[in-house]
C-alpha cells in the first residue's frame, strides 16, 4: 500500500534489553517499540525510498532540454515524506 | 521478430509508478499501468503482457490475487514487489512458479535488467509458417520461386536437375515433384555417393540369378522399382563415369537391362538428380560426364543455401519446434534471444542443421523458453579450399576425424589407398570408419523428415 496514513501505534517507553552499546544505558535513552510498529515505519519508508530511487533514476536517464521539474518534485516529496515518518516515530516516542 | 515487449505496473505508488514506466520506455517497452486489483485485472483481459511487475500490497487487495489470471508459464512473466522483506519468505515458501520477487527499495541497475532479461526471452510468435507446401518452408522469394518452378514442372515430363548445398532439402523438392507429377508409380530415392560402386550397377539396373558371384537370385533394380513414378538420383557426381554412361543411354532408350540378362526391358521413369556441388565445377573435374546432365537439366533448379535467405531462418526454425510441441504435446517456444542467434549464425549445413540444432535444443531446454547454443565463433566460418580444412576451436574429436576423412578422400577422388597412406591409416580403417558413419546416418535418418545427404563414398579404387 503506497504511504499509508494510519498513525504509528505509541511506544511503550519501556527498558529495552542491550543494544550493542559498550556497557548497559541509561533507561530514559532506550525506547522499545512493538514489531508491528517497526514493521510499518519499515514498509513506508521502502516505498518512499523506492519513489526516490527510481525517480532519481529516470531523473538521470532524461536528455538535456527534456526538463526534469516534475521529477524533481517527486524527490522532494519522497524525501519530506521520510523525514516526516521520522518525526512522526519521533513524536510517538516522546 | 515479435514487437516491442510489453510491460504492466500494478502499483498504487504514484511515484514511482511514474518513474519506473519513463525508464521502461527509454528501453522499448510498450508499458500499462494499474494502482488497484481491479484495473489490473481489466488490463490483464485487454491486452498480453511480456512481464508484469506487481506490487503485493495494493488499496483493493493483494497482488497475489492476479496470478490466478495470468498464465504463469505462458507468455508473461511475473516479478512481484513489496515493501515487506518478511514477505519474501512467505513467497518463498508458496514456491510459485515462474514467479520473481523484488524487496523495495528497487535500484536502477536491478530494475533494467529485470527488463532487459525479459525482452531477451520474449516469446517468438508460435505460429508456423502458412507458406510450408510439401515441407518446403520459407516466406523468402527465393523459396516462393522455388515452390512456383515445382509447380510448374510437376506435371511435364521433363527431367530435373537440382543443384544445392548439402542440407537444403533437394529431396525434399524432388519429393514434391513427384507429389505434385500426377504420377501413379512410387518415388524411390538413390545416394549415388552412399552405394558402394559395385554394388551401384546392380541397385540401378538389377541382376538376374548367377549373373555374378552372389547373385543368388533376380534383383529388381531400382529402375525398375520406380516404374511408372519417379527416380531420385541424389550425389549424382559421385556416380562412375562409366556407369554414368549406362544411365544416358537409358534414359535415351527409356530401356534398361539387367546384369546377365538377355533382353531390354522398357521403363517409364522420371529422372530427378541433384548434386552439392555447380554443374560445371563437377563437368570441369571429370565427375559429371557433359552429355549426362544435358540430358538430365531438361529443368535445371538451384536451391539457395540458407545463409543467403535470413528471413526463411526463423519460420522455418518455428515450424520445426511446433513439429516437436505437437509431438510431444508441449508449447516450448524460441526466446528472443535465440531467434538472434540464429538469425546471426551462417548455417553451413543449412536447414538440416537447423532442424537438428531445435531438436537439441528443445531436449536440453530447462523451462518453456529455448535459446539454442550455436557452435563456437559461429558468425565466423572458416573459409576452406579442396585441399585445406579449417576446424573451430572445441569441434568434437569425432568430428575433426569424420571432416578429415571425407575431405582427404574427396581430394584424391575416392582413392581409399592413397586416402590411407597419407593419414597414416590402413584402408580396413578408412571403410570400418565408413561402415560406421553410414550406419550413424541410417539411425539420424530414421528419426528425420530428410534423409541425410552427405556425400559417404565407399567405392573401391
Amino acid at each position: 500500500m503506497n504511504h499509508p496514513t494510519n498513525p504509528i501505534p505509541k511506544a511503550t517507553g519501556e527498558l529495552a534489553g542491550p543494544c550493542g552499546q559498550a556497557g548497559p544505558a541509561p533507561a530514559d535513552d532506550l525506547l522499545t517499540l512493538p514489531r508491528e510498529t517497526l514493521l510499518a515505519v519499515e514498509h513506508r519508508l521502502r516505498n518512499h525510498l523506492n519513489s526516490l530511487l527510481m525517480t532519481a533514476a529516470a531523473l538521470s536517464l532524461r536528455g538535456e532540454g527534456q526538463g526534469g521539474a516534475d521529477l524533481y518534485d517527486q524527490i522532494e516529496r519522497d524525501v519530506r515524506a521520510c523525514l516526516d515518518l521520522l518525526r512522526e516515530l519521533s513524536d510517538t516516542a516522546a | 521478430m515479435a514487437g516491442k515487449p510489453a510491460l504492466l505496473i500494478v502499483d498504487d505508488d504514484v511515484g514511482f509508478v511514474r518513474a519506473a514506466a519513463e525508464i521502461a520506455r527509454t528501453l522499448a517497452y510498450d508499458v500499462v499501468v494499474a494502482g488497484s486489483v481491479a484495473q489490473a485485472l481489466a488490463r490483464l483481459r485487454a491486452g498480453t503482457f511480456d512481464l508484469a511487475l506487481i506490487d503485493l500490497s495494493l488499496p483493493d487487495g493483494s497482488g497475489l490475487e492476479l496470478l490466478e489470471h495470468i498464465d504463469l508459464g505462458g507468455r508473461t512473466q511475473v516479478i512481484l514487489i513489496t515493501g515487506h522483506p518478511t514477505v519474501e519468505s512467505a513467497l518463498k515458501a508458496m514456491r510459485l512458479p515462474i514467479v520473481d520477487y523484488v524487496v523495495k527499495p528497487m535500484q536502477l541497475a536491478r530494475f533494467r535488467q529485470m527488463l532487459e532479461t525479459a525482452a531477451l526471452q520474449q516469446r517468438q510468435p508460435e505460429s508456423a509458417p502458412d507458406d510450408s507446401w510439401h515441407g518446403i518452408a520459407g516466406p523468402s522469394p527465393a523459396m516462393a520461386a522455388v515452390r512456383q518452378q515445382v509447380a510448374r514442372v510437376a506435371p511435364t515430363d521433363a527431367s530435373v536437375f537440382i543443384e544445392g548445398e548439402s542440407g537444403v532439402g533437394k529431396e525434399l523438392v524432388a519429393a514434391a515433384i513427384h507429389a505434385e507429377s500426377g504420377r501413379t508409380g512410387p518415388f524411390v530415392a538413390l545416394n549415388c555417393g552412399a552405394v558402394p560402386e559395385d554394388l551401384l550397377t546392380s541397385q540401378l539396373f538389377g541382376h538376374e540369378r548367377g549373373s555374378f558371384t552372389g547373385a543368388n537370385a533376380r534383383h529388381t533394380g531400382l529402375f525398375e522399382q520406380a516404374q511408372g513414378g519417379t527416380l531420385f538420383l541424389d550425389e549424382l557426381s559421385e556416380m562412375p563415369l562409366h556407369l554414368q554412361v549406362h544411365l544416358l543411354r537409358a534414359l535415351e532408350t527409356r530401356r534398361i537391362r539387367r546384369i546377365g540378362g538377355s533382353e531390354d526391358i522398357p521403363v517409364d521413369v522420371r529422372i530427378v538428380s541433384a548434386t552439392n556441388r555447380p554443374h560445371a565445377d563437377a563437368i570441369a573435374t571429370g565427375h559429371l560426364r557433359e552429355d549426362l546432365y544435358y540430358r538430365l537439366a531438361e529443368f535445371p533448379m538451384a536451391l539457395p543455401p540458407l545463409r543467403d535467405r535470413v528471413g526463411d531462418i526463423l519460420p522455418i526454425a518455428q515450424l520445426f519446434l511446433s513439429r516437436l510441441n505437437e509431438r510431444y504435446q508441449t508449447r516450448r517456444a524460441l526466446s528472443r534471444e535465440g531467434a538472434l542467434r540464429l538469425q546471426r549464425y551462417r548455417w553451413p549445413g543449412n536447414i538440416r542443421e537447423l532442424k537438428n540444432l531445435i531438436q537439441r535444443a528443445y531436449i536440453l531446454a530447462e523451462g518453456e523458453l529455448i535459446t539454442p547454443t550455436l557452435p563456437v565463433d559461429a558468425g565466423k566460418p572458416p573459409a576452406e579450399t579442396a585441399s585445406t580444412i579449417t576446424f573451430v576451436v572445441g569441434t568434437p574429436m569425432e568430428e575433426v576425424e569424420r571432416r578429415m576423412l571425407f575431405k582427404t578422400l574427396a581430394y584424391y577422388d575416392n582413392n581409399k589407398a592413397r586416402t590411407a597412406q597419407v593419414l597414416g591409416i590402413t584402408t580396413k580403417t578408412i571403410y570400418n570408419r565408413l561402415s560406421n558413419y553410414q550406419a550413424s546416418k541410417r539411425e539420424a535418418a530414421e528419426g528425420a523428415d530428410e534423409p541425410p545427404d552427405e556425400p559417404d563414398p565407399e567405392s573401391d579404387r
